[in-house]
C-alpha cells in the first residue's frame, strides 16, 4: 500500500464517520495519530511484514492490536474513534428458486 | 411462476408523482398497469386522482411505507396478485410512495423479501423533482436528496415554469448521483417510453461546471469506479462487505457492473441498496464490447481516492494471500 492510500484511508473514514478527531499523519512512515484536541485517541500505523501488510491500533491506554486486513484494522479505530457508531452490517440475499434465470 | 416488473415512482411532496402516473395510465403502453398508493395522513387524496380502475389499484394508507410498513408492501402486492388471479389483467405495477418516505427501505425489502421477489422484480426507481423548487427542497430536507441519490432516473417536472433553472438543478442532481439519466416534463407530458426504456435520449444537456457546484447541505456524494483489470471475486465481495461496515447507513447505493477473473464471459451485475444486495446476476456478454468495471457508490462524504484506495488494500490483501 502507498503512504497515499494510507492517508486516504485513515482521513477519509474519519471524514465517512464525521469523526470529532483529525489525523495527525508522520511524514516519512505510514503512521499517524488521532488526535481530538490535543488528546491522543489512537495511534495507526501500518508495515509491509513477510506476511504481508500488517495494521496496528494503540488505542489510549490499551493494548496495540495487530490485523492483516484494512476491514478490521478500521474496526478497530472505530472503536477507539468514535466506539458509538454502530458496526455496519452487510447482507447478501440469498439466491432463491425464482433467480434461476440469469443467475448462477 | 414468472414476475412482474414493478417500479417505484418516488418525489418530495407536490413534485408531481400522481400527476405523471396518471399521464402514464393514459398512455396506450401502460394499458395494463396495476398502481399500489402509499398515501400518508388522516385524508388519503391520491388514490382518488389516479383513473385506474378499482381491481388494479391499491391504496396504503396506514402510514408511510419507509417506516415500519414493509409488511404492508408484501401484503398490498399479494392482494394485487389475488385480483390478477381472479381477472385482473395487468402486466406491471408502478409503487408511489409518500412525499416523504424514504426509498432505500423500500427498495431494500423489493430486493431482499423472499415473498416479493417471488411475484415482482424492481424495475427502476423514478424520482420527480419540481423544477421550481427543486433547489430549495434539496436544501431543506434530506429525504429528498436521499431519493435524488436512489434514483435510476430523475425527472424534472414542471420545468416549464423555470426554464431557465432546469440545467442548473441538473447539474445539481448529476452530482448527487451521477449515474442516474435525467430527463424533463413539459406541461406534465414525458414520453413513458423515455422513462421505462431510452437511458440516453431525451436528457437535459447538462453544462460542464466551471467551478465546483457544491452546496452546503450535499453531503451525498457519487464516486464512479472503472477498471480494465478483472477483479478476483473474493475480492469483491470483500469490498462490498468493507463498504457496508464501514459506511454502515451512509452508504446508499452500489450498482454497476464488475469484470470478475473467473467469469471472463460476460460482468456481474452488482445492485445493494445501503447495506442489503442483491445476488449476483450475469450478462450474457460485455456492454458495447468494452470488458471493464463500472460501479457507481452513492453516500455520505464518500470521496473518491478513500473507495479507490479501499478497493486497491483489498486487492492487495488478497493477492498476498493467494502467494502465500
Amino acid at each position: 500500500m502507498s503512504p497515499e492510500h494510507f492517508r486516504e484511508l485513515v482521513a477519509g473514514t474519519l471524514a465517512i464517520w464525521q469523526a470529532d478527531a483529525r489525523a495527525c499523519f508522520d511524514d516519512d512512515t505510514m503512521r499517524c495519530r488521532i488526535l481530538r484536541g490535543e488528546f491522543t485517541l489512537a495511534v495507526i500505523g501500518y508495515e509491509v511484514t513477510a506476511l504481508g501488510g500488517v495494521w496496528r491500533i494503540a488505542p489510549a491506554g490499551r493494548t496495540a492490536r495487530t490485523h492483516l486486513s484494512v476491514v478490521p484494522a478500521l474496526a478497530g479505530l472505530r472503536e477507539a474513534v468514535c466506539p458509538q457508531r454502530a458496526r455496519g452490517r452487510v447482507m447478501f440475499v440469498p439466491e432463491s428458486d425464482h433467480d434461476g434465470a440469469g443467475s448462477r | 411462476m414468472s414476475t412482474l416488473p414493478l417500479s417505484v415512482i418516488t418525489g418530495f411532496l407536490g413534485s408531481g408523482k400522481t400527476t405523471l402516473i396518471r399521464r402514464l395510465l393514459a398512455s396506450p403502453e401502460f394499458a395494463r398497469t396495476a398502481v399500489i398508493v402509499n398515501e400518508f395522513g388522516d385524508i388519503a387524496l391520491d388514490h382518488e386522482l389516479i383513473e385506474a380502475s378499482e381491481e388494479d389499484l391499491v391504496e396504503l394508507s396506514t402510514g408511510c411505507l419507509c417506516c415500519a410498513m414493509r409488511g404492508d408492501l408484501a401484503a398490498a402486492v399479494q392482494r394485487l396478485f389475488a385480483k390478477r388471479a381472479a381477472g385482473a389483467s395487468f402486466e406491471r405495477i408502478l409503487l408511489e410512495t409518500t412525499g416523504l418516505a424514504d426509498p432505500a427501505p423500500i427498495v431494500q425489502s423489493l430486493l431482499a423479501d423472499a415473498g416479493l421477489r417471488a411475484r415482482v422484480t424492481l424495475e427502476r426507481v423514478i424520482v420527480t423533482v419540481d423544477a421550481a423548487t427543486g433547489d430549495a427542497t434539496l436544501d431543506a430536507h434530506d429525504v429528498s436528496r436521499k431519493q435524488a441519490a436512489l434514483a435510476d432516473l430523475l425527472l424534472i417536472t414542471k420545468s416549464d415554469l423555470v426554464p431557465a433553472g432546469v440545467a442548473e438543478l441538473a447539474q445539481r442532481l448529476q452530482g448527487l448521483n451521477r449515474e442516474a439519466g435525467i430527463v424533463h416534463s413539459v406541461n406534465g407530458d414525458v414520453a413513458a417510453a423515455t422513462l421505462f426504456h431510452a437511458r440516453s435520449a431525451h436528457r437535459i444537456p447538462i453544462p460542464a461546471a466551471t467551478h465546483p457546484h457544491a452546496h452546503a447541505h450535499d453531503d451525498i456524494t457519487s464516486v464512479s469506479l472503472e477498471r480494465e483489470q478483472p477483479l478476483h471475486a473474493v475480492s469483491l465481495t470483500l469490498f462490498l462487505q468493507a463498504l457496508a461496515e464501514i459506511c454502515g447507513p451512509d452508504l446508499l447505493r452500489v450498482k454497476g457492473i464488475v469484470a470478475l477473473a473467473e467469469h471472463p464471459d460476460g460482468p456481474a451485475v452488482v445492485h445493494g441498496v445501503q447495506h442489503v444486495f442483491h445476488p449476483l446476476r450475469w450478462l450474457a456478454g460485455w456492454p458495447a464490447g468494452q470488458r471493464r468495471t463500472r460501479l457507481v457508490l452513492i453516500g455520505r462524504r464518500l470521496r473518491q481516492g478513500w473507495v479507490e484506495a479501499l478497493l486497491a488494500s483489498i486487492e492487495e490483501e488478497v493477492r498476498t494471500a493467494a502467494r502465500q
